[in-house]
């Protein structure tokens, strides 16, 4: 299971990179978002991930699994959540100012 | 006013919100011992409004929620502090929970926990933080 | 007084709230973040204060005892930092009154500005790492919102930047938070600080380390991470230039000390070479860009890059003599930073322009302006009488020391360049024969604003002994991690006795 996350990991982390090398502005904030869903999961492995185990002891006792890594990554969704919608936000509005997502025709905007 | 979508998501959407919405409820209620949670529960209830916002635009959805998002978040926030400074009044630490058990007839002993209240906060700042951002991105075509 | 850890988190945060409440009622929002920055201040006070007169003090939040749960810890460094930024922040809160636009005040203006406030305050009193990081991106959302405040496009271009990359360090910061719970099961500061120092076998810490020195790095604007800044400080609306350059880059450098003198104490040695080598090379960077540049707020923004790096190399050398003389630096430059990035502003709010080509003699219609930036220039330039003076030369003399030949000449050198960018923009500005503008009326608030910063660094100078005495302590503590780890399980004892 942990190889499994390993890959899954690295994919996202490789083609959140490769978005992020994007021209296209919007593609650079699907990346950028997929780079923090990697770095999600590889937290949520740091804690011992045990497939289906719930991170709470339940009534009979049990295998669990250690449920900080998932408090911590739930913290991390919530706020990748806010950045994603600020980062939206942000495109749009210099988008309808100037008409373009193309990062380099955006960056000859500088004086 | 012209029609946006086709009137299969209409019917549709007009079945499904009241659904999501009252599910949304039942994770925020549920939140603090079950999977759920103020979060979830409000990113629930701002996709319900989004679904409106895509079917009928932006002005049936200003129509059923109040009129300044911003104000939702600052009452989220007011919430969450509060309960937050309640327990530091009282002399624990920041954010300390408190735990009440109620016997209320009908539904049998019911566990109160302050938490909630910070659940709550929760959810009305993810949704009006939502709202602010649905309305500033859909603002020209509603 | 537990709860006095809390007040410079929740002061601004119940600051932000009522000023949303407050709707669009300019006076009303005024007078409510000023008295929000003025009891942050105070309360910053109060907890130096306390922390000076009876040690560390640990609030542990929610009642759950640490390791477990979040603490909030002031010892000597973290309260000093925090009073020096909700100093910082009160003048460039009074100056926002007077420069941001009535239609931006009654918006968002104040709620972001006293959330940025509250994620550095909270980033200074953390003793867990993850809650370091929420305090990270709290502080980063609002300066983003900041940065892009008044919309024009250059403004959002920088936001873009700025924005991307941040969120990818945020990302390796999560990575180094998972190598450091998958290796060590701990995130608290003074948890891990005790389980490191019984480690037999380092394993993957030594690099986990050198990738917090990285995500800090980018907030400290280090070298390779350096490329967002110039055009964010720069694009921000002045005030907030101000925090960002004088307070939100020592973030970075506070994070790197903190990390390095509680946590990852025993691999120090293993991550100063890097540290040394990259402050070297943002030194030089930082002082070539600002040589290039013709616009006053770049010129300045470089210049913070330039001055990091003297910060970052202070870190490195880590002897105690550096240490104190980076403190004194960090203090210098936030205080003299923050004050030219207002009076530039005051200066391009009466031209109309930032080119500083298009200014000159402007000396004789705002001599007092002219004066605090030339005070601004003395102390990042490190002239004899300003305390700037013996920071830079005592870290240089600590460079000698610790056998850093080279490092001691290039920071002189560079020291010398400093001056010179500094005094040319100074001269082109204020001095040479100018083109007789007709200047625009500047608001008082705004001229009292930089003036007042001007003052403190006169005052700092004056009370240059007590001020080193200060942060000799402050630098003491720093050395035995052991006063912090004691402070914090005190706390645990205390408060299972209390159940």
């Amino acid at each position: 299971m942990t190889t499994l996350l390993a890959v899954t990991i690295g994919v996202l982390f490789g083609t959140g990179a490769f978005l992020v090398l994007r021209r296209n502005a919007l593609k650079v904030i699907i990346g950028l978002s997929l780079i923090s869903h990697g770095a999600n999961l590889l937290l949520v492995t740091s804690g011992g991930f045990a497939g289906n185990r719930p991170p709470i002891i339940g009534p009979g006792g049990g295998v669990y699994v250690d449920p900080l890594p998932q408090a911590l990554v739930l913290t991390a969704i919530v706020i990748s959540f806010g950045m994603t919608a600020f980062m939206v936000t942000l495109l749009y509005r210099l988008y309808r100012r100037t008409g373009t997502v193309d990062m380099d025709q955006i960056r000859g905007l500088k004086g | 006013m012209r029609r946006p979508t086709t009137i299969i998501a209409e019917v549709v959407t007009r079945f499904a919100f009241p659904i999501i919405f009252l599910f949304s409820l039942h994770l925020l209620l549920a939140g603090h011992n079950n999977p759920g949670g103020g979060f979830i529960a409000g990113l629930m209830t701002a996709v319900a409004l989004v679904l409106q916002y895509v079917v009928f635009g932006m002005r049936e959805v200003q129509r059923v929620t109040p009129s300044s998002y911003l104000g939702l978040v600052a009452l989220g926030l007011t919430l969450a502090l509060g309960t937050g400074l309640g327990s530091l009044v009282l002399g624990w630490g920041f954010l300390t929970s408190g735990i009440l058990h109620l016997q209320i007839p009908l539904f049998g002993e019911v566990e109160v926990v302050s938490a909630f209240v910070f659940d709550v906060g929760v959810y009305f700042i993810v949704v009006g933080v939502t709202l602010t951002v649905i309305s500033l991105l859909g603002r020209e075509t509603a | 007084m537990k709860a006095l850890v809390t007040f410079p988190i929740l002061i601004p945060l119940a600051t932000a709230i009522i000023t949303i409440f407050l709707g669009r009622s300019l006076r009303g929002k005024v007078v409510v973040s000023l008295v929000g920055g003025g009891a942050s201040f105070a309360s910053a006070l109060l907890l130096l204060r306390t922390v000076w007169s009876q040690g560390t003090v640990v609030h542990v939040m929610g009642s759950w005892s640490p390791p477990f749960g979040i603490i909030l810890v002031a010892d000597l460094l973290s309260s000093g930092m925090v009073l020096l930024s909700s100093g910082v922040a009160l003048v460039a809160l009074c100056y926002s009154v007077g420069y941001v636009e009535e239609e931006g005040q009654r918006l968002a203006y104040h709620p972001l500005f006293h959330l940025l406030m509250m994620g550095i305050y909270g980033a200074f009193l953390t003793g867990d790492i993850f809650n370091l990081f929420v305090f990270f991106e709290i502080l980063l959302i609002s300066s983003y919102a900041l940065v892009a405040f008044a919309g024009e496009d250059y403004q959002l271009e920088a936001t873009l930047k700025y924005a991307t990359i941040n969120l990818i360090a945020s990302a390796v910061f999560l990575l180094a938070v998972g190598g450091l719970y998958g290796t060590m099961g701990s995130l608290n500061m003074a948890d891990l600080s005790l389980k490191i120092g019984q480690l037999q076998d380092p394993g993957p810490l030594p690099t986990i380390f050198l990738l917090f020195i990285a995500v800090f790095g980018v907030k400290a604007s280090m070298f390779p991470f350096y490329f967002w800044l110039p055009d964010a400080h720069s694009s921000a609306p002045t005030p907030i230039s101000a925090i960002l350059s004088g307070v939100l880059i020592k973030v970075g450098a506070y994070s790197i000390l903190r990390i390095s003198s509680v946590i990852f104490v025993p691999f120090r040695p293993d991550v100063q070479g890097w540290i040394l080598a990259l402050a070297a090379i943002t030194m030089v960077v930082g002082a070539c860009g600002a040589l290039a540049q013709s616009d006053v707020k770049r010129l300045l923004a470089y210049s913070s890059v330039g001055q990091m790096g003297y910060i970052l190399l202070g870190v490195g050398i880590g002897t105690p003599l550096a240490l104190v003389s980076t403190l004194l630096f960090i203090v210098n430059h936030a205080l003299a930073k923050a004050m030219l990035f207002l009076t530039a502003g005051i200066v391009i709010e009466a031209t109309g322009t930032r080119e500083m080509g298009n200014m000159g003699g402007l000396g004789r219609q705002m001599p007092w302006t002219a004066g605090a930036f030339l005070v601004g220039t003395m102390a990042i330039g490190g002239v004899p009488p300003l305390f700037g003076f013996f920071a830079k030369f005592l870290l240089i003399k600590s460079a000698i020391e610790a056998g850093y030949g080279f490092l001691a000449a290039l920071a002189a050198v560079l020291a010398i360049v400093t001056l010179w960018y500094l005094f040319a923009a100074w001269q082109q500005v204020f001095w040479r024969e100018g083109s007789g503008h007709a200047l625009h009326a500047v608001p008082r608030l705004m001229k009292g604003s930089g003036l007042v910063l001007a003052g403190l660094i006169l005052i700092g100078t004056i009370f240059l002994n007590p001020l080193v005495d200060f942060l000799s302590a402050v630098e003491a503590q720093l050395r035995q991690p052991g006063v912090y780890v004691t402070a914090v399980f005190r706390e645990v004892t205390r408060g299972s006795a209390l159940h």
